[in-house]
């Protein structure tokens, strides 16, 4: 099973419209949605079918058992994340605050803290029997890691582990920290979709840095490539310096709104940025050495 | 008591090489005098930040003296040249296929390292 | 007055939004998207004030380390290994929560201060622009983020151009306004992320209004969610290819032209409406 994760670095530059795309032009039985702090794919291409949910959990967090608790004063004083506070002779830890370091408990004489598992989010699998779509959910005011991220893949190659598809697309999270990182190993192909802007510029050039430390290879495309035509070349420029090839300048489109807003990908659009999207599509295909059946 | 360690997806026969040294199920621990072998659960697996560097202290624990791998990200890696662990490249698919290949000289040396994942 | 500008994706032009609000108020602008902030490539104060970020690590002296691993097996963050008779210390993994430097029965470790970012300040046109920058390769740019917040002042009106998401770094920039801004785009991915941006800023009890951008008369969803949810739209800022176009090349729209102007003078009007000044 050949993997493809679709990055940009910026957000909004069209990354999931794209990503959305390519799974319903390659029909692909395999697929996930790593940015979890805003997940879209599944308005696009969904998979009917139930979903099978699993709690995914952060460092346990410390909590504090009042009867247990003799009030010495050792835990607080140390706590460096201001997570415990005290009323009326009665210590609580703030789970918000508290980063799970587990210090308090260390220093706790009377045994009387504890750890409680935190869940950060919640991971989701679907399959209607053809397809399977892997994802997660945070929970409110987490942050993704690594971690989920990692967990969101390895759910989707066990689900498939049987029977596994020629080519499966994993959708990843903007900016280029930890998440990002833990999307891009076992990665055969990354796809990056620039904006030619300059914040996307300067979103992109970091972007490369990180995939080319981790020596993954990469294609490029410009969405919206004609909003600024300068900042396109530049992108081209960019993409030469690091011989990465740009596979394609979509143009600006107001089918793509229209598309998505009634639940379509690009799949299939007649217009100026669905051709080129299939343009994208067959130069994948190519790079990843796909068969002619998979395509 | 030379050792050789694979970090590996699956247990027993269905055990394949996995593709993050960090996030690997188990580490599979080949020792070459007595041609046996134990597997050992990676313990940073449930570690959200650093499962690199806590794979990494496991290994060195175990007293291994060679690590096949697909890639290491630079903390793991630095852990591991300090305790003087040679390094290779793994290839995809079972743990002996690779040891063997291993002992009969056919895996390159491991040198480059990713950035790391930082998975916090 | 603190407005926190925020969207739940990335993208649909939060910065745009919250420099030009600046920019037609001759506002202070705050920017804590540390992780990708772009806010600089708008307002370029010529002379700015810097300051270090730190974050504490621990140095270990050998001579004094006995080597009971005693940190090592503490420290949850895996941020120390032991290695070769020696305590190696890898410091983008710590969170600095000093317990090993605590826990060590030999007293070897002690803590240093590590450079994980900055924060600016300076001014651009009467804009007072402040941010804030995590160091590539840094995990955790909340200490950047809350020691921007920390030191705003009270007066005047501050736009804080939050990090994109609902993460533990948008629900700190939602904490520390008076009242959240949510930029929306008219598309089923825009509804979509209004609607779980509305939950932080219910969940940290702030009240918001919507500012929908790449405004279409074709498209009401986001009208249609925020009725829904009892949310005023304070502003529409219709798809425009001059304004993608001076946007993308990193131009101030309000400063370009009255009518771009009076576009951001309109929202802030609505804005001062709602909250009763």
């Amino acid at each position: 099973m050949k993997q493809l994760l679709v990055l940009s670095g910026k957000g909004g530059t069209g990354k999931t419209t794209v990503a959305a795309s390519l799974i319903e032009l390659f029909d692909v039985q395999a697929f996930a949605d790593c940015d979890v702090d805003a997940p879209n794919l599944h308005l696009v291409v969904g998979v009917d079918g139930p979903h099978q949910l699993r709690p995914h959990h952060g460092l346990p967090k410390s909590q504090i058992d009042p009867d247990l608790c003799r009030s010495c004063d050792h835990c607080l004083p140390e706590c460096r994340f201001e997570a415990i506070s005290v009323v009326a002779d009665v210590y609580t830890i703030d789970p918000f605050a508290c980063e799970g370091c587990g210090l308090c408990q260390e220093l706790c004489p009377a045994d009387a803290i504890s750890s409680v598992p935190t869940q950060t989010g919640t991971l989701a699998l679907a399959t209607d029997g053809k397809r399977v779509f892997s994802t997660a959910v945070l929970a409110m005011g987490q942050g993704n890691s690594g971690q989920l991220v990692w967990s969101v893949k390895k759910r989707l190659a066990e689900a498939v582990a049987e029977h596994p598809p020629s080519l499966a697309i994993i959708d990843g999270s903007p900016g280029i920290g930890c998440p990002v990182m833990s999307s891009l190993s076992g990665t055969d192909l990354l796809l990056v979709v620039a904006e030619p802007s300059v914040a996307g510029l300067s979103d992109l050039k970091r972007l490369l840095d990180v995939a080319i430390g981790m020596e993954v290879p990469v294609a490029a495309c410009v969405n919206k490539a004609d909003v600024n035509p300068e900042k396109t070349e530049a992108v081209q420029a960019l993409c030469d310096s690091w011989d990465i090839p740009l596979i394609g300048r979509i143009p600006f489109d107001p089918a793509v709104p229209a598309a998505i807003n009634a639940g379509r990908t690009l799949a299939k659009d007649p217009g100026p940025a669905g051709v080129v999207i299939r343009e994208v599509g067959a130069a994948i295909a190519r790079l990843l050495e796909l068969s002619p059946a998979a395509r | 008591m030379p050792l050789v360690v694979l970090p590996v997806d699956g247990s027993g026969p269905a055990s394949k090489v996995s593709d993050s040294f960090g996030r690997a199920e188990a580490f599979w621990i080949y020792d070459t005098e007595s041609d046996g072998h134990t597997e050992q659960p990676n313990r940073g697996l449930a570690s959200p930040g650093g499962a690199g560097i806590k794979a990494a202290q496991q290994v060195v624990d175990a007293g291994a003296a060679v690590l096949l791998a697909p890639q290491l990200g630079e903390n793991a890696a630095k852990i591991l040249r300090s305790a003087g662990i040679a390094l290779f490249h793994s290839r995809p698919g079972e743990p002996a296929a690779n040891i063997a290949a291993h002992l009969a000289g056919e895996l390159v040396p491991l040198n480059q390292t990713h950035p790391g994942q930082h998975g916090a | 007055m603190k407005v926190a500008v925020l969207s739940g994706k990335g993208g649909v032009g939060k910065t745009l939004v919250a420099v030009n609000l600046a920019a037609a108020a001759n506002a202070r602008y705050v920017d804590c998207d540390v992780e990708e902030p772009n806010g600089h490539l708008f307002l370029t104060p010529t002379e700015v004030a810097a300051e270090q970020v730190t974050v504490t690590v621990p140095v270990v002296a050998a001579a004094n380390c006995t080597g009971c691993r005693k940190c090592v097996d503490f420290c949850r963050f895996n941020a120390l290994a032991w290695v070769d008779d020696e305590v190696m210390v890898f410091e983008e993994a710590c969170k600095s929560c000093g317990g090993c430097a605590v826990l060590c029965p030999s007293g070897a470790i002690t803590e240093e201060r590590r450079v994980i970012g900055h924060v600016h300040r300076g001014v651009v046109n009467s804009v007072e622009a402040w941010g804030g920058a995590i160091r590539p390769g840094v995990v955790s740019g909340v200490p950047v983020v809350q020691q921007v917040l920390r030191d705003l002042p009270e007066d005047g009106l501050t736009v804080i151009d939050g990090p994109p998401g609902a993460s533990c770094l948008a629900l700190e920039t939602a904490r520390a306004a008076d009242y959240c801004l949510l930029v929306a785009e008219p598309t089923r991915f825009g509804v979509h992320n209004v609607a779980m941006i509305h939950q932080l800023t219910v969940a940290v009890d702030r009240p918001c209004g919507v500012v929908i951008n790449k405004a279409t008369d074709a498209n009401t969803s986001v009208e249609e969610l925020c009725a829904e949810l009892g949310l005023p739209v304070l502003g529409r800022i219709p798809y425009d290819q001059q304004v993608a176009l001076a946007s993308s090349q990193g131009e101030v729209l309000a400063w370009q032209d009255e009518a771009q102007r009076q576009v951001f003078v309109d929202i802030l009007d609505r804005l001062g409406a709602v909250i009763g000044r």
